[in-house]
């Protein structure tokens, strides 16, 4: 019942995506066709791409077409390539959804350790230097923004050392800087979080009884408190997930990155609108369903909540 | 949360005391008071007791209007409670006087205010002038005592003391035990007791209903009840009281 | 409240980007927009540190006067956000339940979305331009700020104070202005400012996109854009912009999110980490030879926090098969003489005086030893099991770690020590929700079981319980206690409890033993304040015509007592000498002026006078 009511809401949520993305087209002031060609085209031009989209026929009838587009993969023709606008997003998000993924599991991998050390070595108010050298660190990498991060090494590593190739995906080493610029921000902001949950748990009943039958330190953590502190490691990391999204559209951007947000930075600006309005509904509906993906997960996970108890 | 007014408000003629018929309180698909019938007169106090999921907080929380019900209340008018935490029923940020004019209404002037205060503080055994601190300032007794004559400001036709000495030491229990003993006495209030400690409303009420599993299983004088009690599970709860040697 | 390095260091950010906002037009504005034809694209020279621009304007004057620029639309984005989140968190709080379910789960969904995605589209929207960027980073920021606002108003509106409010016909506004914004406004504003820091990063990620300021006006961003083809040739062409931004977005964010925090963070206790440090380790007195027949011997015990010390001294023993009860209000020391005898007290917390366990100090006895002779319980059996494993799992493992049983070995010894508990064998796969609060402290005296113990040390072990409950388990204590021959330490706040399952009885206050006592003879006690606790408690029969006996006063928190006698204040019977000299243990009683057998009247008179109660709750206890 509970997992039906989370499917229900994300049906819901992408029904939001898809409204908004149609909707997006209609808010612009003006006429997009008009503000695409420019203002130098000939109005029968205009008037001419305007039909050839459909946009002259009433709403209801634009919005049922889009949405059966949708349904059967079309999402609409790019104003400027006249390129399906999926045929470019099936060519662009592979190299998005590579980029995420190694820099998701890149996160994961540090902080969910770099956390529960920390927390071991700052527990009750101990260690004072660990504690402020790592709340320092992971606070100033957790508010600076990827794009500095980026330029920053493109920079230094990419033009001064010239160690790192500074645009383009081409093998493994072009991966290191824009997985790097994109990592720092959530493996900051997920050891800090591993951190503070793990000291939360360190001070529950169960690690004083498992201290009392004096079990070894290490089994302690990795066999009763990692287990607890999962939970909201991975709420916050499939949050993190969804916001990398956002933030691979900048660092598509500076490396020159042959992803679906470069794409869409390309369609903003030059008022492709059909290819953005394309690209949010993607984008959305990815996020989503990471969302939901990771809410059944944790449900899986969380005896408690499977048994929605105290949900 | 949500709060809910009264579904049926019933005769909410001014007065003391209440008449409660067929109470049913249910959560989701969980029914947690299943058809409770009781009535206290004015100048009584009637204990309602009960373990962990009996459903004696749900009567209390229902018939202060802050959980939904069914069924019939007669009087009860501005039913005030009184909550088991001291640390979580005065708001942080209001001194001591502004929490306990809150139910005044506004009609008052300045001075009225500060008047009511300073005689509601002294009611419940407080000093008038703690009206210029704040909540932190005291202790738990006094917090209790200071949530009881907030209660008492609004001239309640019924209270509710909802496990109020659950969370106090021993030694200032006894001090808010007498206390609710004298307001019944000197304003001849009518309140409902819940509590999980039979020695305790024993020594407070002067009836006991013993709630189990949202229904009650017996009720009568504090003496019969606990003197000679009628149902099983009354005396089962009676024999696990622990006794000093 | 303590600033941390990060708030010190953000604010000194801040302060330097506000000076440079209110300066930088003035001062660099006419050299940041001198066309120099002759030396256009150029990088680091003595007269451009950071190089010049497409037009041979410099670079650092550039910098230095779009601070205003950048701050301002962040600012207006900011409030534009601020404006919009803090509505729709507030919101519910006015609205009816459906239409606040409603606003609650639009809220949520927008949260949902990236939020640089969401500054886009709405960048897109009100079309691409500064104005464009603004209302795209506000509108993005928003969702942010409607869920924090919703969850602290949450949070308040479930506290009694509101329910309290609602009773006494306070309308919805009211509440939402009186009770509710009051109570989450200093967050609200902390995160307002580390949400200035991000619309910043915002709007210059924004115009370094080509989304946000369009030229000829400029920002960061719209630098950093400017610049970036060029970072291959002169990297130090963008370090003005980057640095610029990076200053005042981290300023900013560090600012709001760690005063943010510490001001959500609950006060540190009085007098922890401050004070001197008092000698360690076991203040060994030659000559003290353990008692053979003791399983455990309590030496002169204290226990101290920094300059506070909680436990005072206190020295008992524990026969083979006796159950000793400690009780004691809340802050008087007992849970922290529990831990101490469990060898568990957390840092910075420091030991000094003897525990020794059939004899040996606790020091001195290995991992094993200690895993298998000492058994603890502890008040919430729901939390003292971990909600994550199995119960079988959880007590499996001493015997695998401490006894090098197989798996199998250790599982079979479980369910027999379950069964022995009363608890079914089948609840050795179950997870610890799965069972009822009696059951779950049944597995918790069954995990101390799994090895041999000789003592157990079980703290408030039937609090949590309900009545009928709790008996069954005291039973079993009981029952094991006879069982194995071990000793028990069982503290309760309850002295009913402690009286009635126990051999001896020590009464603590303020971190002393104040008297010990065989628990028959509790009513006969010595010690006033043991008296007056005994009065004021009611059971089964006391007389309903007399007023409960109640002591005036609190106990003295552990950092507020001093020399003489911690209850001289509180006591009916207190002269200069109590006020004066600590008194020691002797004969079972700590008093300058014990009653003898059968005396009454010991303390003053159950007082209603709440004046003389001073906030003094102490933490543990």
């Amino acid at each position: 019942m509970r997992w039906g009511r989370r499917v229900v809401r994300f049906v819901l949520s992408l029904g939001g995506v898809v409204v908004a993305s149609f909707a997006m087209l209609h808010l612009i002031p003006g006429d997009p066709v008009r503000a695409a060609l420019g203002p130098t085209a000939p109005a029968d031009v205009v008037a001419r791409r305007r039909s050839e989209l459909g946009l002259d026929r009433p709403l209801p009838d634009q919005f049922t077409a889009y949405v059966g587009g949708i349904f059967r993969g079309d999402l609409g023709e790019s104003f400027l390539s006249r390129r399906p606008a999926a045929e470019v997003i099936g060519d662009r998000l592979p190299a998005t959804v590579q980029l995420v993924a190694v820099t998701m599991l890149l996160a994961l991998a540090v902080a969910v350790p770099l956390g529960m050390w920390a927390a071991a070595r700052t527990e009750n108010g101990r260690g004072r230097c660990t504690e402020l050298a790592f709340t320092t660190a992971t606070g100033a990498l957790s508010v600076v923004p990827e794009f500095l991060l980026a330029v920053g090494m493109v920079a230094v590593f990419g033009v001064t050392l010239g160690w790192l190739p500074v645009a383009g995906k081409d093998g493994p080493a072009s991966f290191v800087m824009p997985v790097l610029a994109l990592a720092a921000g959530p493996t900051a902001l997920l050891a800090r979080l591993v951190r503070v949950e793990t000291l939360r748990e360190l001070g529950a009943d169960y690690v004083r009884l498992a201290r009392a039958k004096r079990l070894p330190p290490v089994r302690v953590h990795l066999r009763h408190l990692l287990p607890n502190t999962l939970t909201a490691t991975l709420t916050t990391g499939g949050l993190l997930l969804a916001s990398l999204l956002g933030g691979s559209v900048v660092i598509e951007y500076v490396f020159q990155w042959p992803g679906l947000g470069g794409a869409a930075v390309e369609a903003i600006a030059g008022k492709d609108y059909a290819l953005a309005q394309a690209a949010v509904l993607v984008y959305g509906a990815i996020s989503l369903t990471v969302l939901l993906a990771v809410d059944l997960a944790l449900g899986l996970l969380d005896r408690r909540s499977a048994l929605g108890s105290r949900g | 949360m949500r709060l809910w007014r009264r579904q049926e408000g019933g005769d909410r003629a001014a007065g003391g005391g209440v008449k409660v018929v067929d109470l049913r309180v249910r959560y989701g698909g969980f029914t947690a008071v299943d058809g409770v019938s009781f009535e206290i007169a004015e100048g009584e106090v009637l204990g309602l007791v009960g373990e962990s999921g009996s459903g004696k907080s749900s009567v209390g929380r229902a018939l202060a209007g802050l959980v939904p019900y069914e069924g019939e209340v007669r009087g009860g008018a501005r039913t005030q409670m009184v909550f088991q935490d001291p640390y979580g029923s005065l708001n942080p940020r209001l001194r001591i006087g502004a929490a306990v004019t809150e139910g005044l209404g506004s009609g008052l002037s300045r001075e009225e205010r500060a008047r009511e205060a300073g005689r509601l503080l002294e009611t419940v055994g407080l000093a008038a002038d703690l009206v210029g601190r704040y909540p932190r300032e005291l202790s738990g007794g006094q917090r209790q005592r200071v949530a009881l004559a907030r209660a008492l400001g609004a001239r309640p036709g019924l209270l509710i003391a909802d496990e109020i000495t659950s969370a106090l030491d021993a030694s200032v229990q006894g001090a808010v035990l007498n206390l609710v003993r004298d307001l019944r006495d000197s304003l001849g209030l009518a309140v409902l007791f819940v509590s999980h400690d039979l020695a305790v409303v024993r020594y407070v009420c002067d009836r006991v209903a013993v709630l189990r599993e949202g229904r009650i299983v017996e009720c009568g004088t504090v003496d019969q009840v606990t003197g000679s009690p009628g149902h099983e599970y009354t005396k089962a709860l009676l024999e696990a009281v622990p006794r000093l040697k | 409240m303590r600033r941390s390095p990060a708030a010190r260091c953000g604010a000194v950010l801040v302060a330097l980007t506000l000076v440079l906002a209110v300066l930088g037009p003035w001062v660099w504005g006419a050299e940041a927009a001198r066309f120099d034809p002759m030396h256009t694209l150029e990088g680091h020279s003595s007269a451009h540190w950071l190089g010049t621009d497409d037009g041979g304007r410099d670079m650092l004057a550039r910098t230095l006067a779009a601070t205003r620029l950048s701050v301002l639309l962040a600012a207006l984005a900011t409030a534009l956000g601020a404006v919009l989140g803090v509505t729709l968190g507030a919101l519910p709080s006015v609205l009816g339940e459906r239409a606040a379910r409603f606003v609650t789960a639009v809220v949520n969904g927008m949260t949902a979305i990236p939020v640089l995605l969401l500054a886009m589209f709405a960048a897109l929207v009100a079309g691409t331009g500064t104005a464009g960027a603004v209302v795209g980073i506000g509108v993005a920021s928003a969702p942010g700020l409607a869920r924090l606002t919703r969850t602290l108003a949450a949070g308040v509106e479930s506290a009694d104070y509101v329910a309290a409010a609602r009773m006494l016909g306070t309308g919805r506004v009211r509440v939402l202005t009186r009770h509710i914004l009051p109570n989450i406004a200093e967050p609200l504003i902390l995160s307002v400012t580390a949400a200035l820091g991000y619309a910043l990063l915002g709007m210059a990620t924004l115009s370094l996109l080509g989304l946000g300021v369009q030229p000829p006006d400029y920002d960061w961003g719209r630098l950093l854009h400017d610049a970036l083809p060029r970072v291959y040739v002169d990297p130090e062409v963008i370090a003005g912009p980057a640095l610029a931004v990076a200053v005042a977005g981290i300023g900013f964010t560090l600012v709001g999110e760690s005063l943010a925090r510490a001001a959500a963070r609950t006060p540190v206790p009085p007098g922890a980490g401050k004070g001197a440090e008092l000698p360690l380790g076991p203040a060994s007195r030659p000559g003290l030879s353990s008692a053979s027949e003791a399983v455990l011997e309590v030496r002169d015990l204290t226990v101290f926090f920094g300059g506070v010390t909680p436990v005072r001294g206190v020295s008992f023993t524990v026969a083979s098969g006796e159950v000793v009860g400690i009780v004691g209000e809340s802050g008087s020391g007992k849970s922290l003489t529990a831990l101490a005898v469990g060898g568990l007290v957390p840092y910075p917390g420091r030991v000094r005086g003897d525990v020794l366990l059939e004899g040996k100090p606790l020091g001195e006895l290995s991992r094993k030893e200690l895993g298998t002779r000492l058994a603890m319980v502890f008040q919430d059996p729901l939390s003292a099991l971990n909600p994550a494993l199995r119960v079988g799992t959880q007590l499996a493992e001493t015997a695998t770690v401490h006894l090098g049983m197989t798996r199998r070995e250790a599982r079979a010894r479980a369910v027999a020590r379950l069964e022995r508990t009363g608890v079914a064998a089948e609840r050795v796969s179950s997870f610890p929700h799965e069972l009822s609060g009696g059951m779950r402290q049944r597995a918790v005296i069954a995990m101390g079981l799994m090895g041999d113990p000789r003592l157990i040390v079980a703290d408030e072990p039937t609090t949590a319980l309900d009545t009928t409950v709790q008996r069954k388990v005291l039973d079993l204590l009981g029952e094991v206690v006879r069982d194995t021959g071990a000793g028990a330490v069982l503290i309760s706040h309850d002295i009913a409890v402690v009286s009635s399952r126990c051999d001896r009885v020590l009464v603590m206050y303020a971190g002393r033993v104040v008297e010990e006592v065989p628990a028959d003879r509790l009513r006969k006690a010595r010690h006033p304040y043991t008296r007056a606790l005994v009065a004021s408690i009611p059971d089964l029969g006391t007389d309903r015509s007399l007023p409960l006996a109640s002591i005036p006063g609190a106990q003295p928190v552990p950092s507020a007592v001093g020399e003489g006698c911690a209850f001289a204040d509180r006591c009916g019977f207190a002269d200069e000498v109590c006020l004066r000299e600590t008194p020691a243990l002797v004969g079972g009683v700590a008093c300058h002026h014990p009653s003898g057998e059968g005396a009454v009247g010991a303390s003053k008179e159950g007082s209603r006078d709440g004046r003389g109660e001073v906030a003094a709750e102490g933490s543990g206890g």
